[in-house]
């Protein structure tokens, strides 16, 4: 009898120092041979974190009012992002931005549509969560309360695996939060087979002729949706440039003091640069086609849109408050010149970005809602 | 485990090399570069030129093939493996944005290899058997978005880009074309049809002289604008008068001064 409870009580220490150590070495989920993301060194990865940060990323008593929660505009089915023209916070206000995708987010060189000086996502995480214009989370005055919703048994259990300790404030909660988006890798798409993996049936022959034009010069679509992940404001480990992709691709050309509608000129709002004025960081193009609809202020509905929109070279507005020809913008980037496409090529090319799309990514329970009980679990 | 021991080496390793190179642990001899606009020296934020609005946002080559003509023979001067050199393939130039990334040296493995030397000569240009690898396993000077076009057409071996404080833009940007291959993501298996490679040879050559990059003879004859990029493409006019400017030794845009250069 003594034995056996000897014996379990070793064991149970050997299990939990594994505890310990499981939650020490975190595994990327990244191809072989691929940079890993960079990492603050005060927030390093460990898969306890990231559980934690999964249940507080859907979990709507995160919120002030309880009726929302990260999920609401980051919805897993259409790759971490909304499909509102732009987002509705918690307290019913509308947002003027459309809400980004969260794919590969661990490896953004700078994190919102147009902020070059939001580098991490633990500085970013505060916006929605504290910000108060526009509300999103509605944090601001109500932390106490929060906090004692979220003083859960179940919480309290996540947070010592986590943390080693059963308090969850708001800094721990923010760690998990920018962990659990720092696991959100998506990198298993077609394109990806025939790419990294050189399966040449990966791709139709379509999709290969929308490749081709893609990385084209005639098109130059790579010039700011290059690299592995389809934008040039990227940055890993061994990355040795820093590039500030921020651009301006002649949406719009109002009239007045800024050639942005004064809602939203972009960089131009941080930096006080007259160039930066129209200018928004260039979002990844992974899973585009779940990611509808487009741009910082979801004014181009479908990727057809998009498509002919860089085809003309900018946008024409003839009419209302937001009248201009974008195409003469004088702050748009030299990249974006505009080219002829037939509509085979169109579609080909169309055809190419839905090859962008990473099935498994919008599936994988790891990055599920918790709280959602799958009553049918067969195969 | 093993990333501790990682850590460890980086933070002793980075260190030791500073030391080396403060000391001078058996360094080679160095070849340096400048870039001028009519002589002066072209600064970040600064138009080139007082009454001309054109101001530089980039410029990179790469530089390979490089060697040394001693007592009327060519021979292979080798680099040192360095954060900005990999395999005897340099990448030269700046960055004038917030990185402010810059290099305008090539250090050389052997200390004495620049003695005696009459003439050098190099390609910019990145060799065929670096120019289409998988970008993902690419390692230092390669491991580059910017300077990247596709696995099937390389790298660019020459990047200049340039804005003009009324919002013009211009771009020059040299590499291989026609590159024939299944398609933009596979790599060739032989040369392109265009590899566009650029042989600068500097006759006379003087190791205590920094090589002149003059942007104004490269420039020469063309109308910068927006209209007149050249990426390369066969139908950009000032494709054929750039590539003349810039591999014509009598054009002088990559020289050194003589010793009484009026």
């Amino acid at each position: 009898m003594m034995i056996r409870i000897g014996v379990m009580m070793v064991l149970g220490f050997m299990l939990a120092a594994c505890g310990d150590k499981k939650s020490e070495t975190y595994q990327w989920s990244l191809p072989p041979d691929f940079p890993k993301p960079q990492v603050p060194a005060k927030n390093p990865m460990s898969v306890s974190k990231v559980e934690l940060g999964r249940h507080l990323f859907y979990d709507k008593n995160l919120s002030a009012n309880g009726l929302q929660s990260c999920s609401s505009c980051h919805e897993q089915a259409l790759a971490f992002s909304d499909a509102k023209t732009t987002s509705v916070g918690s307290t019913g206000q509308v947002h003027r931005r459309n809400s980004q995708a969260l794919v590969n987010v661990a490896f953004n060189r700078s994190l919102t549509w147009a902020n070059d000086e939001i580098v991490t996502l633990e500085r970013q995480i505060l916006l929605p969560l504290f910000g108060q214009e526009p509300v999103e989370m509605g944090v601001t005055g109500h932390e106490k309360d929060i906090l004692a919703t979220l003083d859960t048994v179940n919480y309290r259990r996540l947070t010592k695996q986590a943390f080693g300790d059963e308090i969850l404030d708001f800094d721990r909660i923010v760690m998990s939060l920018a962990s659990f988006s720092r696991s959100l890798i998506s990198l298993n798409s077609p394109f990806d087979h025939y790419a990294y993996n050189m399966e040449d049936e990966a791709l139709t022959p379509s999709q290969i002729r929308g490749m081709n034009l893609f990385f084209s010069e005639k098109l130059e679509c790579h010039h700011c949706h290059g690299g592995f992940n389809f934008t040039q404001s990227t940055t890993h480990e061994k990355q040795q440039l820093d590039l500030r992709a921020f651009h301006n691709t002649g949406l719009y050309n109002t009239a007045g003091q800024y050639n942005y509608p004064k809602q939203d000129t972009g960089l131009y709002e941080v930096t006080g640069k007259i160039q930066d004025i129209g200018r928004f960081r260039t979002p990844t193009l992974r899973n585009i086609e779940l990611t509808a609809p487009y741009m910082h202020d979801g004014s181009l509905e479908t990727l057809s849109d998009v498509v002919d929109f860089y085809a003309a070279g900018g946008r024409h507005i003839t009419q209302g408050t937001r009248q201009g020809d974008g195409r003469d913008n004088k702050n748009k980037s030299q990249f974006v010149k505009g080219f002829a496409l037939d509509k085979t090529q169109k579609q080909d090319l169309l055809a190419f970005l839905n090859g962008l799309t990473d099935r498994e990514f919008v599936t994988n329970a790891t990055h599920s809602n918790p709280f959602i009980i799958e009553v049918d679990k067969r195969e | 485990m093993f990333v501790c021991t990682v850590a460890v080496i980086k933070k002793f390793v980075l260190p030791f090399t500073l030391i080396c190179m403060l000391v001078g642990c058996d360094k080679g001899g160095t070849l340096n570069f400048e870039l001028k606009y009519n002589n002066q020296s072209v600064l970040c934020h600064e138009p080139l030129a007082k009454n001309q609005p054109w101001e530089i946002e980039q410029f990179w080559f790469y530089v390979s093939d490089l060697k040394i003509k001693k007592q009327g023979q060519w021979q292979p001067l080798l680099m040192e493996n360095t954060q900005w050199q990999h395999e005897n393939v340099a990448l030269v130039g700046i960055h004038c944005d917030e990185s402010g990334d810059k290099n305008w040296k090539i250090d050389l493995a052997d200390s004495t290899s620049l003695d005696e030397g009459s003439a050098i000569k190099f390609k910019i240009a990145v060799p065929f058997d670096k120019n289409h690898q998988n970008p993902l396993k690419a390692q230092s000077v390669f491991d580059n978005a910017n300077m990247f076009w596709t696995w099937q057409q390389g790298y660019k071996s020459l990047r200049l880009d340039m804005s003009s404080n009324n919002g013009d833009a211009w771009a020059f940007h040299v590499g291989a074309v026609g590159c024939q291959s299944p398609s933009a993501l596979r790599s060739p298996k032989k040369q392109c049809r265009q590899p566009n490679i650029i042989n600068v040879t500097i006759n006379e050559f003087r190791q205590d002289k920094a090589m002149i990059i003059e942007l104004t003879n490269l420039l020469k004859g063309v109308e910068i604008g927006h209209q007149n990029r050249c990426l390369s493409m066969p139908m950009q006019s000032s494709c054929q008068l750039l590539m003349d400017n810039i591999t014509k030794i009598s054009q002088r845009v990559m020289f050194q001064e003589a010793l009484n250069d009026d």
